[in-house]
């Protein structure tokens, strides 16, 4: 009888170990199935994961409704310079962090007159959670700036003498994945470039330089650089070695 | 008296203590910002038993290119994850050629990544490609000691991108090696400068990190440095601490380098662990006209809105506490570039012909993390 009851109890607390295991190593090793694991990856997007067309959009309306934001632009253009999903610190330790958030610093750009804009939206509740004025020299070039130096320069009598019946074959080159340059294409693409001589406008104002390359070569001439604040045209005469 | 099921139950016992501690490790991993292909999950030794573990998040961003956030380090299976870095960046690549003119700023134009291929990354040398334009490569990285006939070949996780910056591509290289160190380096390639094909010019990349020992609160940071007491024969080291912001020159001399510690991190011999910045220059490091490249190394406390090297003077203007708080070490290398014929040509008015890579970067090198090496048997 004494054994009877020890087998029952035996029996109960082997149930229990197992089970308990089971749950245990399977919650581990993730007992869910391939489909309730994509499903919820979807949900589970990190903080830093890249932005999706939907959010980069949202995140971009968001920043340009804001009354802040229109206050630094006016009605004027305004030309979305990025917009990257960032994590800030808060709190005392890490596990404060919601790894989930999705704040995005939405960076804006008014070209004319210059002026830029950092802002960070919090996607999750539709808002704006800081404005940060930039003033034109804290705005990274863009894809966009390249395009008006190259158009600015295209207007020049020098550079259109330099690069004669192809000018109009060239066109920039793209910003993200870049495929290889075509053994047939013609590019531009440029450089940010800051003058340390105050004399010279480009030690304050926004200047690109523009190189031109068939294929995978680059033209030795011309060297053009462009002020893009003063909507200046300069073209370089080459050193010899 | 012993119970007649006293064997079987012990014996289930230990299955559940083991069942129930392979659990709890492997429940174990931190909650990371990220996912997919953007997490990276590397133990070493890449085959069998684990013997340390990294855990990290990359992100690309326009103009900064590879970026790494939250780098976890596990020193043993049985030990807690540790928070090593909470953002590493490239900052800025500032370029001044030899006669004053130009001066760019490269990471001043949002550019984008090349693409990589398995032609960049080959699946044979341990390479994966991710999303396209980052290459992740899980690699034997030589020696990792020798003792006679004993020998511990060691492993690293790599990984890099391009950054296409017109003319020029720069790698940027993140290696997380198995021994804790973890390693960064940018490589200039590609095409010598238009119309200045021969003119000599400095490449200097200045990287951001965001140095976040144990979680950001309480880290300090310390000059490492070494002093011969000439002319005699004895040596002294020595680490004094850095307790405000500032910039610092590195003296090769005095093997200097930047130690960070958090204040309730010891490792099992209750010694205090630091994390100590290494430059790796190749030849040298130039300083130019311009304040921000009069220093090597700063030090400033953490505002997510510096992150501009070439605005680091302001950065530490007026400067602050820096001792026990959140810290940001930055670092700038040197690549001087002497163009050379074997860099191309000119034919027919176009520069053909490519820069073959030249590199310069950093370690972080663990200090007193571990007990002893896990390495040696």
């Amino acid at each position: 009888m004494r054994y009877r009851r020890g087998s029952l109890m035996f029996a109960v607390i082997t149930a229990v170990v197992l089970a308990l295991t089971f749950v245990g190593c399977s919650m581990a090793y993730g007992g869910l199935s391939a489909e309730q694991s994509e499903q919820m990856d979807a949900a589970e997007r990190g903080a830093l994961d890249p932005l999706t067309p939907d959010e980069e959009s949202a995140a971009e309306r968001i920043a340009r409704s804001d009354k802040r934001v229109k206050e630094i632009f006016g009605e004027r253009e305004v030309r979305l310079v990025s917009a990257t999903p960032v994590l800030i610190k808060q709190g005392e330790s890490l596990e404060k962090i919601d790894v989930h958030q999705r704040v995005v610093e939405v960076v804006l750009f008014r070209p004319e007159p210059e002026v830029g804009a950092r802002v960070l939206v919090n996607l999750a509740q539709n808002s704006v959670a800081n404005v940060e004025r930039l003033d034109s020299r804290q705005v990274p070039f863009t894809p966009d700036d390249l395009n008006d130096a190259f158009q600015l320069a295209l207007r020049d009598p020098q550079v259109q003498k330099a690069l004669g019946s192809e000018a109009q074959s060239f066109h920039v080159q793209g910003q993200r994945n870049m495929p290889p340059a075509a053994a047939s294409e013609n590019l531009v693409s440029g450089l940010p470039i800051r003058s340390s001589d105050p004399k010279d406008p480009c030690s304050k104002h926004r200047c690109l330089q523009l190189f031109f390359r068939r294929g995978t070569d680059f033209l030795s001439e011309p060297v053009v650089t462009v002020d893009l604040t003063a909507k200046h045209v300069s073209v370089e005469r080459r050193k010899s070695k | 008296m012993k119970h007649p099921y006293f064997s079987t139950l012990a014996f289930l016992c230990l299955f559940a203590c083991i069942a129930g501690g392979c659990a709890a490790a492997q429940a174990g991993p931190p909650a990371m910002p990220c996912s997919r292909a953007n997490l990276v999950d590397q133990k070493f030794p890449a085959s069998g038993p684990e013997i340390t573990h990294w855990r990290l998040c990359w992100q690309t961003v326009a103009g900064n290119g590879l970026v790494i956030h939250w780098a976890y380090f596990r020193a043993s299976p049985t030990k807690p994850w540790l928070f090593v870095l909470w953002d590493g960046r490239v900052s800025e690549i500032f370029v001044p050629y030899h006669t004053g003119n130009p001066r760019y700023y490269d990471v001043g134009f949002g550019f984008g990544l090349a693409l990589i291929s398995s032609q960049d990354c080959p699946a044979a040398q341990g390479g994966t490609v991710l999303a396209g334009n980052v290459c992740e490569e899980v690699r034997d990285r030589g020696l990792s000691w020798k003792a006679d006939s004993q020998v511990y070949r060691g492993e690293e996780l790599v990984l890099w991108s391009a950054l296409a910056a017109a003319n020029y591509n720069y790698v940027m290289e993140w290696t997380f090696r198995d021994d804790g160190i973890v390693m960064g380096r940018v490589g200039a390639t590609s095409h010598n400068l238009p119309s200045r094909e021969y003119e000599a010019h400095v490449h200097n990349p200045i990287w951001r990190l965001d140095v976040d020992l144990n979680g950001w609160p309480n880290d300090s940071v310390a000059l490492g440095t070494h002093t011969e007491n000439l002319p005699g024969p004895t040596a002294t080291d020595s680490e004094p601490l850095i307790s405000v912001e500032s910039g610092m020159q590195w003296n090769p001399r005095r093997f200097h380098s930047l130690n960070v510690s958090d204040s309730s991190l010891l490792n099992g011999k209750r010694h205090q662990t630091e994390f100590q910045l290494i430059p790796l220059p190749t030849g040298g490091l130039a300083q130019h006209q311009e304040p921000f490249t009069k220093n090597d190394f700063w030090v400033t406390r953490y505002n997510p809105t510096e992150m501009s090297a070439g605005n680091l003077v302001s950065y530490i203007s007026p400067p602050q506490v820096a001792a026990n708080s959140d810290i940001v070490l930055w670092y700038r290398g040197s690549v001087h570039h002497h163009p050379r014929d074997e860099d191309g040509e000119m034919v027919k008015g176009a520069w053909h012909g490519v820069a073959l890579i030249m590199w310069t970067g950093w370690m972080l090198k663990p200090h007193d993390l571990f007990d002893r090496t896990p390495f040696y048997p």
